[in-house]
């Protein structure tokens, strides 16, 4: 049920045409695009709500050792910062030609997430899954008699809560022993924590 | 001193013609003596290559061989691997329209190639030892073809057998491994050929031929375009439709599909063109 929820976003995202308004700039940091015919924009607040932004910390106990993700997740997959996220979400997402992928659990993604972002928790991805191929496919993977080919996979900007969690490192790891060709992921490891202490604004779930 | 001059010459040219006479004689016998030669050397390989054919189709019968069980592949029940004289037979020119299909022409190809090659390569597949990419000629990538590791040689071998084939008529050129330039896609027709051999075979046979598709499909660097929920792939400097069709479907088989698929734009399977889009449908 999950899956087939998550399949739905995914088309919706890959298979409404959407046209970009702005572009980021170094004079303007203010982004509009539309998405299936809804615009949103990306915004930087001059205060930031540090509840929010606390909210994205986990604490030491939450995880299986330091909670600290690595710098660099693998080889050939570049680590990006906002501007990168903004710009990939702007001139890809927009028109349904790369994904923007937040690795939480559904829970914690309640907390609020990146407009545009789809929820893809690497427990989807496990080979016990029976959508798994599904799910690939609707990132652009190609299936022939259970085989994959990713040859047409759609790249993707993976985030999670930020530097204390694990959640994109593992969905990244688990992405690439499934095939998911390494030159078409990114990592932005600032995630949720860096991105709401920015200023930067956040969808809320209910909306 | 003109005068004697004059005569010398006079008497001269009889015996000039005559010597050119003479040795335009000998140029045309010893020419023509060659050309018979140059003919007898050529009727001798080709009676050698027939007896070799006529051999291999003896042994056949008499003992297992791998190829054999390709025989049933052919969808004509009543044709098994054509004998040499038959494939020698299809060369001759005739006034007969030629009613072979794909498949006979494939049995050729088999034919003519030699059987224990064939067998190191098949039996090199069935135990894993290959890969299904190659670097290109010109080194600016890969594409899908049988990567023999224990008998890359052979595999080369093969591959020049089949194209010199192709080029002397031996075997008919198929029109779906019919590269975009004209010549025969003769890496996409040595991965067929290994590939259907085993396909009719054991158990393991069986196996190994579904693992060359999945391996063939999963390497493929063919880039699409989604319209309308539609796949479209825009053909290829040196794609054959067969090669296409190993793409997107791990065998040479569905090049057929894909044809049908594109009738309004493809005339027949050999006349695709660079920077056509096709329709690729699903499997």
């Amino acid at each position: 049920m999950l899956s087939h929820k998550i399949s739905g976003a995914l088309a919706i995202s890959i298979g409404l045409s959407t046209s970009v308004i702005a572009q980021a700039t170094d004079d303007a940091l203010n982004v509009g695009f539309s998405v299936g015919g809804v615009k949103q924009s990306f915004e930087q607040s001059e205060t930031v709500d540090t509840a929010q932004v606390a909210s994205h910390f986990r604490t030491r106990t939450s995880c299986n050792g330091p909670c600290l993700a690595p710098l660099s997740v693998a080889s050939n997959v570049p680590t990006i910062g906002e501007r990168e996220v903004i710009s990939f979400v702007a001139t890809q997402v927009a028109i349904g030609k790369g994904l923007l992928i937040d690795s939480r659990n559904i829970n914690d993604r309640g907390t609020g997430f990146i407009s545009t972002s789809v929820n893809i928790p690497s427990a989807l991805l496990q080979s016990d899954n029976p959508f798994l191929n599904d799910i690939l496919q609707a990132m652009g993977a190609r299936e022939f008699q259970g085989a994959l080919n990713f040859t047409d996979a759609l790249p993707l900007v993976v985030f999670d809560d930020g530097p204390s969690t694990l959640d994109a490192p593992d969905l990244i790891t688990t992405l690439l022993n499934l095939g998911y060709p390494a030159d078409k992921i990114s990592y932005y490891r600032g995630g949720m924590l860096v991105w709401t202490a920015l200023g930067l604004n956040t969808q809320d779930a209910k909306s | 001193m003109t005068t004697t001059h004059t005569g010398k010459s006079t008497s001269a040219l009889p015996w000039i013609i005559a010597v050119g006479a003479v040795t335009f004689a000998i140029g045309a016998v010893g020419a023509l003596a060659f050309s018979q030669a140059n003919q007898s050397r050529q009727n001798n390989a080709f009676a050698v290559l027939a007896a070799q054919l006529a051999d291999m189709q003896v042994t056949r019968a008499q003992s297992p061989d791998l190829l054999a069980i390709t025989a049933p592949v052919v969808v004509a029940p009543s044709t098994s691997i054509p004998s040499a004289s038959a494939v020698l037979a299809a060369r001759a020119p005739t006034n007969m329209p030629d009613t072979r299909t794909e498949e006979d022409k494939i049995a050729e190809a088999i034919a003519v190639v030699n059987r224990n090659k064939m067998r190191m390569l098949t039996e090199g597949v069935v135990a894993g030892l290959y890969t299904v990419t190659a670097e290109t000629a010109d080194g600016s990538g890969s594409r899908i073809a049988l990567n023999s590791l224990n008998a890359a040689s052979t595999a080369k071998e093969l591959e020049r057998i089949l194209s010199q084939a192709a080029a002397n008529g031996d075997i008919e050129a198929l029109g779906s491994v019919s590269a975009n330039g004209g010549a025969i896609d003769s890496k996409t027709l040595l991965f067929d050929l290994v590939q259907r051999s085993l396909e009719d075979g054991s158990e393991k046979e069986v196996a190994a031929a579904k693992e060359m598709s999945r391996r063939a499909f999963e390497a493929s660097a063919a880039k699409t375009q989604l319209v309308n929920g539609q796949r479209f792939y825009t053909v290829q400097e040196g794609d054959s439709l067969a090669y296409i069709s190993l793409q997107f479907y791990g065998n040479t088989n569905s090049y057929q599909s894909i044809f049908e698929a594109n009738r309004t734009a493809i005339a027949s399977p050999d006349k695709i063109q660079v920077g056509q889009r096709l329709f690729i449908p699903e499997a």
